[in-house]
């Protein structure tokens, strides 16, 4: 996942080209024209990304409502109903359970709907964590340079020299299994990635004249970083972030597969894979909806971030 | 060029350092939870003289910079520690598992490479066409995969369904046994392994041609009445390969520390499924050693793509790198 300048193909290319043709006349006509809204034009314009963008609201819709209608309609998520699981158990498909049911007899589609709330959460959180500490790091290595660039630019590459699942698994060992430490896991993993481009990104706007400017008018560096820096080399964040959310969300999976994660009965898509694992053979169909909603969603997320790319404009070469 | 290696391997000391640091504080008492002495000595009820001679022989009284410079001596004599679980050296538990999961990797990296350039190169060279959007897409699909899902779907398609059907089937788990060669257990789990990587390959390999095809010496090449094959050949293909082959390179050494998942799932019998196995067991030095060794092999192998890449490429070693 951190090698988001291998995409560099630009499909949304002719969608750029047309829109710098435009320009002149738009900017006479008008009023409101702004670097975001030129953006979201460039956007919109490319399919994919449009298509995961709204695959990703329609997942946060159901996930943000499900207490309201998914217990009710498909059935709990946890609760195991003793006195009926011989019954209800490896159901097939059916109008009351449109994705079967699993061992327990408790309905798929439920399970994998609240597996989602664990799914997006890990990507926020994780994400979040991720970028404040990459962005204090990035920002305190590239504006003050000298010492602190080399002692954080170094610790990025101790993080960056271990296998990224692995060092995840060995974290979460040390702090304990369960959702909270996945969080902070992915977070602190993830710092470097973000840190080494805000770094790289804001050597790009420092030397320009506005910097010197607001300087020699007696800002602060406080200042000049936030009001300045920051708003000028924050797309490359928001593209790496994008596409670092999918990353998070497969992590996430794989921890809860290897039993570190999220802890049975509370469903997430990598723990109810890990479920699946033992009826391999006799269910394999279990295995499907979990493994599709992770598919879905992290590749919408890596749709959406490549389009951003475009739409910002952001040059990806390291 | 002398210059240049030198500096690299001097970033590279720091960074082992900050390694060991890290991996010592992880199976250090002081943060690990839990209590040390009883971990060690493996007993409920651990009796005053024993908690004395433990933690004099382990100098858990000592300090904590003294404790991490033992570590680090013992560490320079090969001394992984002892594993709790299985009462032997972890240097030896690893050094049995090693080869396999080398196997595994080394097939995995075929199989990458081969596939991976020749989708890329397909897609390259015939741009914009119905292959090139398949590629495209089923590139963005493999990266947005879990690891451990496509090794399940595939046990059960050619393990399961195909033994239904009355097809030639495939072993789903091991590296030997239910009357399999070596050869045919490994398809699976390399296949999955490289899947992913198969994937930053074709890319790699794709936007690397792209670029290479507007140089001027392409056009010259072409101009001077060169087929189109024979520019692809001898003058693109051999500037584009180069980061082709230090991303494999580089991946290499990450097949051989993230096969965790995969050797999990298709039980392989190496590194990866020891450590995990281990941190179930909360058997600590198989951990920490474990990663260590990957991790300065993933370093060890990284400093030696970059070496190599200077030798391949004269910008690198000249051009200024301290950004």
């Amino acid at each position: 996942m951190n090698d988001p300048d291998l995409t560099s193909e630009a499909p949304v290319l002719t969608g750029l080209a047309e829109g710098a043709g435009k320009a002149p006349e738009e900017e006479v006509e008008g009023a409101g024209r702004t670097l975001r809204a030129d953006a979201w034009r460039r956007l919109r314009k490319n399919r994919l990304a449009i298509v995961g963008m709204c695959w990703i609201i329609f997942v946060i819709l159901i996930a943000v409502t499900a207490d309201l209608w998914v217990p009710r309609v498909l059935g709990d998520p946890t609760f195991i109903d003793t006195s009926t699981v011989a019954k209800m158990k490896l159901n097939p498909p059916s109008a009351a359970h449109p994705f079967g049911t699993d061992t327990l007899g408790r309905d798929i589609a439920s399970r994998v709907i609240y597996g989602a709330r664990v799914s997006l959460m890990v990507g926020v959180v994780a994400v979040a964590i991720m970028v404040v500490v990459g962005l204090i790091a990035g920002a305190v290595a590239a504006y003050y340079g000298g010492w602190w660039d080399s002692v954080i630019m170094r610790s990025a590459d101790v993080f960056l020299a271990f296998p990224y699942v692995l060092f995840a698994i060995i974290l979460i060992a040390v702090l304990g299994k369960g959702v909270q430490n996945v969080f902070i896991a992915i977070g602190i993993l993830g710092w470097p990635s973000i840190a080494r481009v805000f770094r790289s990104s804001i050597f790009g706007v420092k030397e320009n004249e506005y910097v010197d400017a607001a300087r020699s008018m007696g800002a602060s560096t406080r200042r000049i970083l936030l009001k300045h820096i920051m708003p000028n080399s924050i797309s490359p964040i928001i593209v790496v972030a994008t596409m670092t959310i999918g990353g998070a969300i497969l992590t996430e999976a794989a921890l809860s597969f290897l039993g570190m994660g999220v802890q049975p009965p509370a469903p997430s898509w990598g723990g109810m894979l890990s479920e699946s694992r033992s009826y391999l053979f006799s269910a394999p169909g279990l295995m499907l909806y979990p493994g599709i909603a992770i598919i879905t969603t992290v590749l919408a997320f890596v749709l959406l971030g490549d389009g951003l790319r475009d739409a910002l404009d952001v040059k990806m070469k390291e | 060029m002398l210059s240049y290696i030198g500096r690299r391997i001097l970033q590279f000391i720091p960074v082992f350092i900050g390694v060991t640091i890290l991996l010592f504080l992880v199976q250090s008492p002081a943060v690990v939870p839990g209590d040390p002495v009883r971990m060690i000595a493996g007993e409920r009820n651990v009796s005053d003289a024993v908690r004395a001679q433990v933690t004099k022989e382990f100098g858990l009284d000592k300090p904590i910079y003294v404790q991490y410079y033992r570590y680090m001596g013992k560490l320079f004599k090969g001394d992984l520690g002892v594993s709790y679980q299985r009462q032997r050296p972890v240097k030896d538990i690893l050094f049995e598992k090693f080869p396999n999961t080398l196997k595994l990797a080394l097939v995995a990296i075929v199989i990458e490479a081969v596939f991976g350039i020749a989708a890329g190169i397909l897609s390259a060279v015939k741009r914009y066409s119905f292959w090139d959007m398949l590629v495209t897409l089923s590139t963005s699909i493999l990266v947005s995969l879990p690891v451990f899902w496509l090794g399940m779907g595939l046990q059960i398609m050619f393990g399961i369904k195909f033994k239904e059907w009355g097809l030639p089937y495939l072993p789903v788990s091991g590296m030997s046994g239910d009357g399999f060669p070596f050869w045919l257990h490994v398809i699976l789990p390399a296949f999955t392994l490289a899947a992913v990587s198969m994937a930053y390959t074709a890319r790699i390999m794709r936007s690397q041609l792209l670029e290479v095809q507007g140089q001027d010496y392409i056009r010259t090449a072409s101009a001077k009445g060169l087929t189109g094959r024979q520019v692809v050949m001898r003058h693109s293909m051999r500037n584009a390969m180069i980061p082709v082959v230090t991303f494999l390179a580089i991946d290499l050494g990450a097949m051989v520390g993230g096969a965790i998942l995969t050797e999990t799932v298709f039980n392989w019998p190496g590194v990866g499924f020891t450590i995990f196995q281990a941190i179930n067991n909360l058997d600590w030095p198989i951990v920490t050693g474990g990663v260590l060794i990957i991790v300065v092999m993933v370093m060890v192998i990284n400093l030696m793509a970059d070496i190599s890449y200077a030798f391949m490429d004269p910008r690198i070693r000249y051009g200024n790198t301290a950004e």
